[in-house]
Parts: structure tokens; sequence; C-alpha cells
């Protein structure tokens, strides 16, 4: 079944110029219309995949690209990182949609996210 | 067009600065939580180091999850006392006396040689108890989370009316999502907020209190400014918003925020003797600080 690469996430200090951004240069449409707020952004092609803008506030790290991976048992997977040497920032929650997703670190201190549809 | 997606969500980062001085004043700040007793699981894996307050939070918190409309007035009448002492003993703010822990060890059909076990945990000192309590909210969590609306977020979930749903929780606190999200990613990194469904949103903050002594001047500002605007917006209901400057001898300055301490304390049992359903988020906010500098100098 694989663990796929399912989408990208930009974390930026001030996302609205962010997505006016790649708005602009590549067309990229941005929706919000979800429980969260979230800025869906859809690169309108038929391939590769789409991502997302998520908030940090100005005293919290820098911004960054995050990737999400989809998994079958977000909390398994979690488990699984720690046991592999990395770390578990937030740990599994579900989404107002029923996706369940959960943010960690590799080895590397790098973050990506995990996540799993609602069945 | 492109292949559909569910969002994803959640930034994540290492480090928290901070970013606001002291500025030569102490400031002293109280964030706490108040939380009925039934949100208050406590688990503990040696139960030989576990205090009778604890004994007693885990037994109404069982009561509370088999039924829902369990109360603390319900367990204080199974135990034979008077609500408002098990409410100050459950806190913290009654110690309990060999005979007090026999009788309702007694009540609770615990076995001779626990109750002589708790009541020997009972002369030591607590120390490691109270530290365990306070550590829920460290210092930098507590600095993470000054700005008001990461209280109020939490706050919201427990009214009955909540909504997970970030766009409801912006308009009623008047936030902006993003900061709305920023702070929702803080509470849920920091274990305060527990997404467990679609619909169940859950303040894990129990009984969490910080205190500390070099709170963001800025968040105290901003939070003063809030209330301001609240007062204009609300009329007609209850709110009270006052300042009061005063000379004080430096000696009774101590008393005084104790004193303070004391009435955050009382407002805490109050509401947690409350009857009704909670359907309003109020902040309390308590400042004692000094505004002027008084430090000698050479001439």
């Amino acid at each position: 079944m694989g663990q796929p690469v399912m989408q990208w996430q930009i974390l930026a200090r001030d996302p609205d110029t962010l997505t006016a951004f790649y708005a602009k240069l590549f067309g990229w449409r941005v929706n919000t219309d979800n429980a969260m707020g979230y800025r869906t952004v859809d690169t309108e092609s038929n391939r590769g995949i789409n991502g997302g803008v998520w908030p940090i506030g100005p005293t919290e790290g820098h911004p960054l690209v995050q990737l999400f991976v989809e998994v079958h048992d977000v909390a398994a997977y979690a488990a699984k990182v720690e046991q592999l040497g990395g770390q578990v920032l937030i740990p599994p929650q579900t989404l107002p949609d029923g996706d369940q997703l959960a943010i960690v670190l590799d080895t590397e201190g790098l973050s990506l996210g995990l996540m799993q549809r609602r069945a | 067009m492109g292949q559909a997606f569910r969002p994803g969500l959640f930034g994540a980062w290492v480090v928290f600065d901070q970013t606001d001085g002291h500025c030569g004043f102490t400031v002293v700040v109280v964030v706490s939580y108040h939380r009925r007793m039934k949100a208050h699981v406590l688990t503990d894996p040696t139960p030989a180091t576990r205090r009778f307050r604890q004994v007693l939070q885990e037994e109404l918190a069982k009561r509370c999850a088999r039924n829902p409309r369990y109360s603390l007035r319900a367990f204080a009448r199974h135990l034979r006392l008077d609500h408002s002492t098990l409410s100050q003993l459950l806190r913290g703010r009654r110690k309990f006396t060999a005979r007090t822990i026999a009788s309702l060890g007694a009540r609770l059909s615990l076995a001779p040689s626990v109750i002589t076990q708790l009541v020997e945990l009972e002369r030591t000192p607590p120390e490691s108890w109270a530290a365990r309590e306070l550590k829920q909210l460290s210092r930098d969590a507590a600095l993470s989370l000054a700005e008001w609306h990461h209280h109020a977020i939490l706050e919201l979930t427990r009214l009955a009316s909540f909504r997970p749903d970030v766009r409801w929780i912006a308009r009623v606190l008047d936030v902006p999502v993003d900061d709305v999200n920023v702070a929702i990613t803080r509470l849920v990194r920091l274990g305060l907020l527990d997404m467990q469904a679609p619909t169940r949103w859950v303040d894990k903050a129990g009984n969490a209190e910080a205190r500390i002594d070099d709170l963001s001047l800025r968040a105290i500002s901003a939070l003063a400014g809030r209330a301001r605007a609240l007062v204009r917006s609300t009329s007609g209901r209850p709110a009270h918003y006052s300042a009061t400057t005063l000379a004080v001898p430096s000696l009774t300055s101590r008393r005084i925020a104790e004193r303070v301490d004391r009435f955050r304390r009382e407002i805490g049992e109050l509401l947690e003797n409350a009857d009704g359903e909670r359907d309003q988020v109020y902040c309390l906010e308590l400042a004692f600080f000094p505004v002027a500098d008084l430090t000698p100098t050479e001439s």
C-alpha cells in the first residue's frame, strides 16, 4: 500500500501575503472554506501534489516547508517515530473534517506531518 | 485541475523565544484554571505515593465518568461532608487530618492498611506533589500562552454551545482566524488541548497553574485593552474592571499579593461549586506591581 507524500505545507508568518504571492506567481488557488480556516492551495494541475499554508507566531521558529505523509494509523506511526529516534511535536489529533494528524521531527530535526484520511 | 485533498494543518517549531523584556517591573500575574473535578482525572503509576487528595479526586472522576450528572455535592453527601469542605480538601486549601483520612477512607471502603499508608504519606512534606501539580504548565509554556485568547479558547471548549470551528471561535472572541490557529497549535503542542474527535475538543489543562513574575507587559496591555473594549460593548452583562494606584510599604506588598492570590482561589471555588450550565467565558485579571522606580540614585 505504501505511505505516500500527499501534500506540502508552508508555515508562514504572514500567510495572506504569502498566498497572494503564489497566486500571482503561479496562479495557484487558495480556499479557506473549512472549519479550521485552513488555506488549502490548489496548484490547478493534474500532476504533482497540492498543499496548504498554516500560520506561525512571531516568536516561534521560522517559516519552513513540511511534507505530509499518509499513513494508515497515525498513533502507531507517531510511536514508531520515537522508537526510531525521532520526536513527536504534536500528538495525534482529530481534525473537524475527521482526518487525523500528528507533527513529528525526524532524526535531522526536520518536521513532517503524519496524516490519515477519515474513514 | 489539481487532485482532491483535505487540509493538513499545524505548524511545528522547536524554539520558543521571549521577546519582551522585564522593564524593571515586578509583575504579579496569575494565569489559572479552575476545573470541575470530573475533568481532572489524575493518574499516578505508583499508588503507594498517591496522596489522599488524589485518591478522592480519582474516585470523584470515576463516578463522574460513570454518571455524567454526578456532582461534587453528590460525592460530598456520600462522604458525609459539607460540599464546601470537600471542595477545599480537593483543592488543597484544607489539610487532611489522620482522623479525616480514616473516616473518608472507610466511606470509600479502603483497606485499613491502605488508610494507614495514606495517613503516613500525608505526614511527609508535600513538595513533590505540589511540584508535580504545577509543572503541568511550565514557565515557558505560560509565557507562550501570555495572550488572553489562549485561555479563552480552552474555556470555550467547556461551553455546551462550543463549536469546533475556528471561524466560530474567531468570531466569538473577536480574534483573527490566524491568531486562533497559532494559539490552537500552541495549546495542542503543550498538551493543553486535545482534539479527540471531529466534534470534541477537550481542555486538558486540568488544574494547571503557573505563576510567573516576568510575564510580557505587552500581553497585560493587550488584555487590558480587550477588557476596556468588552466593557464598552457588553452592556447589561455583569462585568467589572478597575485599577487603583497606591503608595505601599514594601513590607506590606507581599501580604497584599498573598491576599490577591487568596481572592483568586475563592473565585475558583465559587465557580467550582456553581450550579448551572456554563454559557459564558470571562477573564479575571489580577495584577499588582510597582509603577514607580524609587531606587535611590547617586547625586
